[in-house]
């Protein structure tokens, strides 16, 4: 039985949540790589993502009580072909959580070129 | 008081031209009425987005988002004033980034160009080929 210490199979999906209200996407201009730049308290060892295989859609969309989400879906493969690793770090509420450390708080504003390459290889 | 070291930002400067009404006919913008829309599509950003933005600066605030303070904001829209005026050519799009920053792109042909407002005051202008940095400096001093 896995725990989420399991290594991630480059078909594994990913979901990343992101808040509707932030105009990170649209229809017309698309995803903006904002939606995976780091945040300097949150995401000190990495951006937060979520393995598919411990969660549904909808429940990587929830978050704060009365906001709402989108979810971009990654594909490890994808990340790992723009030199983006991804890490399981499980935690006991969380066996799905999951971190890609090159995107972390730390190396913030040397990380847009890792957050555009991103744009390209993911769904919402 | 702002200065700009530089002003590399959007592409091409969009020359002022004299109007002789002999092309406005041509199915095609003349570059009068580019450097018009340029100007029109700047503004749109600074009235409905930092200005709205300004009036309710808590909008963003969720997990992991930080809301630009009206500082950031108000340096913003000196910056897009300042283009605005030189007639470069307008981003597509105006966006907070996560840390109280705030971010213009515009993309082209498989290239992108941002000016990021960072939330210390701090500016900078970078270029991207596809995904690929390619240029990068600091618009303040």
């Amino acid at each position: 039985m896995d725990d989420g210490t399991e290594p991630i199979a480059d078909d594994e999906l990913l979901y990343r949540r992101i808040p509707t209200s932030v105009p990170w996407y649209s229809a017309s201009t698309g995803l903006s790589p904002q939606a995976f730049a780091p945040h300097a308290k949150n995401d000190t060892t990495g951006l937060s993502v979520t393995r598919a295989k411990y969660k549904s859609i909808r429940a990587a969309a929830k978050g704060r009580p009365a906001k709402s989400y989108h979810v971009a879906i990654l594909r490890a493969g994808d990340l790992r072909q723009r030199g983006i690793q991804v890490m399981p770090h499980p935690l006991p509420e969380d066996p799905g959580y999951a971190e890609l450390p090159d995107l972390n708080a730390g190396r913030l504003k040397r990380s847009n070129g890792s957050a555009y390459s991103l744009r390209n290889c993911v769904s919402v | 008081m702002l200065t700009l070291e530089r002003t590399p930002f959007m592409s091409d400067v969009s020359p002022k031209v004299v109007s002789t009404n002999a092309d406005t006919q041509l199915p095609v913008m003349s570059i009068e009425a580019g450097f018009q829309a340029a100007r029109t599509a700047w503004q749109r950003l600074i009235d409905f987005s930092l200005i709205e933005w300004g009036r309710d600066p808590d909008r963003f605030t969720d997990e992991g988002v930080e809301a630009p303070d009206g500082q950031i904001i108000a340096l913003a829209i000196a910056v897009a004033e300042r283009y605005r005026d030189q007639g470069y050519a307008a981003p597509d799009s105006v966006v907070p980034d996560p840390n109280g920053g705030i971010v213009f792109e515009r993309r082209e042909n498989g290239s992108s160009e941002v000016i990021h407002v960072w939330d210390d005051g701090h500016v900078e202008y970078m270029r991207f080929e596809g995904t690929r940095l390619v240029a990068r400096e600091t618009l303040l001093v």
